[in-house]
């Protein structure tokens, strides 16, 4: 059996404590293109509500979560329903936390969101 | 004591679900706000509405021009109830990022809603970093600082040692510019306030000149390190243990400036699968069994470096929910503790693979802290995954904390009630006076608050 590198177990066995992502970084140099990929109309406030909440992770794809605007991220996402989608926003699915850290936000604003980050161009 | 087997775990986690289903509390009424839900999912709130301000004004403007129960929520990483609230939940993601900084005195001005994960970077930009963070940066400010939480190292108080000056709105709307100087007591209050004595709106932060930090991690057994702690503990800018649960050994982190350069490369795919085909086979088997694998595994970590500026060291970000139970010892008592926790562990044939967490954070000057008084605690942390009812888990060790004399983190799943906080906390009665009339209509209150601080709705 091959070593194992402690860097690794505090990032994964003991998995489940520590996480040892960088995206944050990477969310906020590539923020503003992402932005500006992506369609759907959410309002100025929903847009604030999105870069305080869910572009922490849904930018980089921090812990699995589908890229804004990324077609392979999110064509089988999509195909699933938006209340489906909706469903695990408010609920939490798998490594996000109910309600993606939007606490402002309301069902009507989750729907906004989630289209927009789920709209592709290809 | 009964005996907890993964059968009657699930089982319990079964009905929990069945009865989250069906309890009229739960249920979302029409013209209610969207529920809130905590980090791990384990609370939740029905609130007649949210109000998010855009400036301290318009906060300050609600809460003079309105009435009725409110709470102010952060990230929602708390586990304890202390969000919930039948009323309007006070949202301050608006209010964020630095406002204004000291050079000479090295502090820096933040409005409350910040994330810590956000302040690394524009005190990097004014040549500051903060002196202690704590392992989990997505919480806000004033979240972190109004629970009392901590990081790790007997030289360090928890966040809210650090506060220099913070402005609280009290319930009524009026303003409160609070420093040590000006009014100790209330400031040794507001520090650790649990959102109760009003809503803190901006945080002011002793932090030191930017460093960088080298965290070297090993595997030991337990035994052995924790009687060395002491040792490490003083040698260390940080030290901390993460006690493998079925197992002899646990993984110790060190943690101590450098000049070296940076190096801290991510996990690579190749290690991240060879890792979870272990966790797998570990995950299955049966607890009592388990201690070789779980040994065997530990035999083969190789001790490993990494370096980069404080922050990025100090703080990650938890991919991984789950919930979480943590007491404060006092200082002599943590290793036994923490000892007894592994043995009951074993003993009850707990089916948990979440290592626990030890660590020593230094006593200060606030009233509500884990550490607050005249003596530094040992912290120690139990978890269970959050899809998964911690409740048998969390319930066979509690008692233990209790008997070494532990005090419970606020923001951590506890079941003490006001009478057992009172004689836990020397300044408990003074906190109570100060809340009481800052908030004498209860306006702030919850009904987890009402049992915290004894007050009947």
């Amino acid at each position: 059996m091959k070593r194992i590198h402690t860097n690794l177990v505090v990032c994964l066995a003991v998995s489940l404590l520590i996480g040892c992502d960088n995206g944050d970084d990477q969310a906020k140099n590539v923020e503003s293109k992402t932005i500006v990929a992506a369609s759907g109309s959410p309002t100025e406030d929903q847009m604030r509500m999105w870069a305080g909440s869910c572009s922490l992770c849904h930018v980089a794809g921090v812990a699995g979560a589908p890229r804004v605007a990324n077609q392979e991220d999110w064509s089988s996402r999509n195909e699933q329903g938006i209340d489906v989608l909706l469903q695990h926003t408010l609920t939490g699915f798998r490594n996000m936390p109910p309600l993606g850290y939007c606490m402002a936000c309301e069902e009507d604003d989750f729907i906004a969101l989630i289209e927009f980050m789920g709209t592709t161009h290809e | 004591m009964s005996n907890p087997t993964r059968r009657t775990f699930l089982a319990n986690s079964a009905l929990a679900a069945l009865f989250g289903m069906v309890n009229p509390a739960l249920a979302q009424s029409a013209n209610r706000s969207t529920p809130w839900r905590n980090w791990s999912g384990g609370v939740v709130a029905n609130p007649a509405g949210r109000f998010s301000p855009a400036t301290e004004q318009q906060l300050m403007d609600y809460l003079a021009s309105s009435s009725g129960s409110v709470r102010p929520v952060g990230s929602g990483h708390s586990f304890t109830p202390l969000v919930p609230t039948d009323g309007h939940l006070l949202v301050l993601d608006q209010l964020t990022g630095m406002l204004s900084h000291d050079s000479n005195a090295q502090t820096a001005t933040f409005a409350a809603g910040t994330r810590l994960g956000d302040m690394g970077a524009p005190l990097e930009g004014i040549g500051q970093a903060m002196i202690n963070l704590p392992d989990i940066d997505r919480q806000t400010l004033a979240g972190a600082t109004s629970t009392a939480t901590h990081g790790t190292g007997i030289a360090f108080q928890c966040l809210s040692g650090y506060v220099t000056q913070l402005r609280l709105i009290a319930p009524n709307g009026e303003v409160h510019d609070i420093d040590q100087r000006s009014s100790p007591e209330f400031f040794d209050a507001a520090r650790v306030g649990l959102g109760s004595l009003g809503v803190v709106s901006r945080i002011t932060v002793q932090n030191t000149g930017q460093f960088r930090l080298k965290q070297t991690s090993w595997v030991d057994k337990t035994t052995d390190l924790l009687k060395d702690f002491d040792r490490q503990a003083a040698t260390h800018r940080h030290y901390e243990l993460f006690p493998l649960t079925h197992s002899d050994y646990s993984i110790a982190l060190a943690t101590d400036e450098t000049d070296e350069p940076i190096n801290n490369p991510p996990v690579s795919n190749e290690e991240e699968d060879g890792l979870d085909l272990a966790m797998a086979a570990w995950m299955k088997v049966p607890p009592k069994l388990r201690g070789p694998l779980v040994n065997a595994l530990a035999e083969q970590i190789e001790p490993s470096e990494r370096v980069d500026s404080s922050y990025k060291i100090l703080s990650n970000v938890r991919n991984t929910r789950f919930n979480e139970m943590e007491y404060s010892v006092p200082l002599e008592r943590g290793a036994e503790c923490v000892q007894e926790v592994l043995r009951t562990i074993i003993d009850e044939e707990i089916d948990v693979v979440f290592p626990l967490e030890y660590r020593y954070v230094s006593r200060d000057e606030t009233m509500l802290s884990m550490s607050s008084g005249d003596e530094d605690h040992a912290a120690i942390s139990i978890h269970r995954i959050a899809s998964e009812d911690y409740r048998p888990y969390f319930n066979i060790i509690e008692p233990i904390f209790w008997k070494y004399g532990g005090r419970p983190h606020w923001g951590k799943i506890h079941s003490l009630g006001a009478a057992q906080l009172s004689e836990l906390y020397p300044r408990f009665e003074e906190f109570r006076s100060i809340r009481q009339r800052l908030d004498p209509n209860g306006r702030m209150l919850n009904e987890h608050l009402r049992k915290i601080f004894g007050i009947e709705a």
